[in-house]
């Protein structure tokens, strides 16, 4: 360590702004290391305050805030083509089932021969059938009207 | 930015950050005066750094960009007329945090005078006498982490160092 006479120089210069870091370096512990000469140790405080100074330590929380890692850009589109994929293979197999396939009724030639008579009596029975609900039914409107143009006389009356 | 070239770069960036960031709040606490306005200033620098992390790993100095990052960031807070004033004001306010050396220093006789002291001075000067006594940056260092000439920080380093020994001097503050 310095003498007293080497850091006295020693701090003509410091205070001249002429000392390099080592010969502060120097100076610093000799201030540090106590039993510093009595014209000197006025300045004795000022040493000390920036030892001090070194001491202080940053918060924790201090931290660049976006330290999370993102995933690259090719795998987040790697991701996105994948699931896309996924929707649309999953869309194609639930997907309604095409209106062509629905069963359609066929259409059929009807047998008309089996309701064909071939009885001669059972065609007579239906035939006169036939005939006594036309004969009934066309003297319907004739009874009708001689209904009403009786009413119609008693009303004139 | 090539994916595999990633880690490598955050690697990187990230011990950057770890050897510095004690050394940016010193620096901000010595220019704002107040470790509230400190951390925001050292958060606000350290948020922006991690958008550039890509362009300050190249850089020759990365602490010293960061530094002179720090040092205007901590400037534009304290002229800020509102937030200087306040400061300004507070500055024989009782203590609010005396577990830091900052505030230890302010509550000691001594150590306090010359704490005051140093608040007076200019912030250029004062960050370069922080940044040689306290960091123990070389000249080159020094110009890089605040952009003044190299004249410039020996002038204000020499000023700074015989206001301080005047003070302990002539207020006669120390027994000797």
């Amino acid at each position: 360590m310095i003498d007293h006479t080497t850091a006295e120089k020693l701090l003509h210069r410091y205070f001249d702004g002429e000392t390099s870091l080592a010969e502060e370096t120097e100076l610093r512990a000799y201030f540090r290391a106590g039993g510093v000469r009595a014209d000197l140790a006025a300045l004795d405080p000022m040493f000390g305050y920036w030892e001090e100074q070194r001491e202080i330590k940053a918060p924790a929380t201090l931290k660049p805030i976006a330290r999370q890692r993102r995933p690259p850009v090719r795998w987040l589109m790697a991701t996105a083509a994948a699931v896309l994929l996924l929707l649309t293979a999953n869309g194609w197999l639930q997907r309604p089932p095409d209106i062509t396939e629905f069963q359609i009724a066929e259409k059929k030639e009807i047998d008309w021969s089996q309701y064909e008579v071939t009885d001669p009596e059972e065609a007579y029975r239906i035939l006169r059938g036939a005939l006594k609900t036309a004969s009934t039914e066309m003297n319907r409107g004739t009874r009708i009207t001689v209904r009403e143009l009786g009413e119609m006389g008693r009303v004139l009356k | 930015m090539n994916g595999a070239n990633a880690s490598p770069i955050l690697d990187h960036y990230t011990s950057i950050i770890s050897s510095v960031r004690d050394r940016l709040y010193r620096l901000a606490l010595r220019l704002t005066g107040d470790p509230d306005d400190a951390e925001d200033v050292v958060q606000d620098v350290l948020v922006k750094s991690w958008r550039m992390r890509d362009r300050i790993v190249t850089l020759d100095n990365p602490p010293a960009w960061l530094m002179r990052m720090t040092k205007h960031q901590a400037i534009d807070r304290l002229r800020s007329a509102r937030v200087r004033g306040e400061r300004e004001t507070e500055a024989a306010a009782p203590d609010r945090d005396a577990q830091t050396p900052y505030r230890l220093a302010e509550m000691n006789d001594t150590l306090g005078h010359i704490h005051r002291l140093l608040r007076r001075l200019p912030e250029n000067q004062r960050a370069v006498l922080h940044l040689r006594e306290v960091e123990g940056m070389d000249y080159r260092e020094i110009t890089e982490a605040t952009g003044l000439s190299l004249s410039q920080v020996k002038t204000y380093l020499h000023r700074g160092r015989c206001k301080i020994r005047a003070l302990l001097l002539q207020e006669k503050i120390v027994d000797a």
